[in-house]
């Protein structure tokens, strides 16, 4: 199971992650040090580092305390809103039929003008972006 | 994949509405966040609509968060991810009913000016690669992914994702600094 780490695929990795080390596969990164102890792994990772250090000229401010405090300030509406309560489900269960009749017909409308939601709770979607490679 | 998530705790303790949880993860991750969606959008106002509505989720979601479906810093970047392409695409919908040329997200000129001139380079060059490249090299080298939960964020194999990753930061090259190894400066 442990390939022996070419210099072939030390460049992939340093051509894919960087020269930073510490981005590469964790099963890589004993073998890549000793690579990197080389003159050919040294060079190979020059390069890459030195594109990496230009990437880092493009920086980002730093969140402010009013965004941050909004942020937070919305967790106390909104934490456990999904969360049942065993004991209203009965409660819940006669309040969802008499909405469901209600709902079906405005919620048709709602739906077809609504954007459509790109990720549901605990789970991913990626459909959106299937068929973007390259 | 089998290593426990570091966030997990912390979203159990939100999810029992632990304020003191809630305000360690939006000190944990909001930098995080804004810095991505930042980085997607060129649009301060817009990157932080996506941060306030990603942390929505986050409150909607904790008490139910199941951290054996996914890590939450991955998720949480693949909600991001989302949100930032929604509003990618809507923005290119309204601009191909007015400048039909535009295909890519382009930083908006304002914005340019208020980042450094170096910076505004590499955003530029960054914002010219397709869509895929470009958020690989987001998650990996600016959100510190690692490249299992880069490719899971984007839905794609490991190998993709370095394929990915290889072929933005060979045009990222080629863009921004020389082969003498010296900076481009226009």
């Amino acid at each position: 199971m442990t390939d022996p780490l070419t210099l072939d695929r030390f460049r992939d990795l340093a051509d894919a992650y960087g020269g930073v080390m510490a981005r590469w596969p964790i099963a890589d990164h004993a073998a890549a040090q000793r690579l990197a102890a080389t003159p050919e792994g040294s060079a190979i990772l020059d390069a890459a580092m030195f594109l990496d250090e230009r990437l880092d000229d493009w920086a980002v401010a730093a969140p402010s305390r009013a965004l941050a405090d909004r942020v937070t300030a919305r967790a106390g509406a909104g934490v456990g809103a999904r969360a049942s309560r065993p004991g209203r489900r009965w409660w819940w269960s006669g309040i969802g039929l008499a909405a469901t009749f209600a709902g079906a017909v405005a919620g048709a409308a709602v739906v077809a003008a609504t954007p459509p939601v790109d990720m549901v709770a605990g789970t991913t979607s990626f459909g959106d972006v299937a068929g973007m490679d390259n | 994949m089998s290593a426990p998530d570091p966030d997990a705790e912390l979203v159990r303790r939100i999810g029992r509405g632990d304020p003191a949880a809630t305000r360690l993860l939006v000190a944990a991750k909001l930098p995080r966040i804004l810095g991505l969606a930042t980085r997607m959008l060129h649009d301060r106002a817009a990157a932080e609509d996506v941060a306030q509505e990603a942390f929505a989720r986050v409150w909607r979601s904790a008490a139910t968060w199941q951290s054996d479906r996914a890590r939450f810093d991955t998720w949480l970047h693949t909600v991001v991810l989302n949100l930032c392409r929604d509003r990618l695409r809507r923005r290119r919908e309204q601009t191909s009913d007015t400048l039909p040329e535009v295909v890519d997200p382009a930083p908006d000129a304002e914005c340019l000016m208020l980042e450094a001139e170096r910076g505004s380079q590499v955003a530029a060059a960054i914002a010219q690669l397709p869509d895929r490249q470009r958020e690989a090299i987001l998650l990996v080298h600016y959100q510190d992914l690692s490249g299992a939960e880069a490719a899971r964020a984007l839905d794609v194999s490991i190998e993709a994702l370095e394929s990915l990753l290889a072929r933005g930061r060979r045009t990222l090259r080629t863009r921004l600094v020389s082969p003498q190894g010296t900076t481009t400066d226009d």
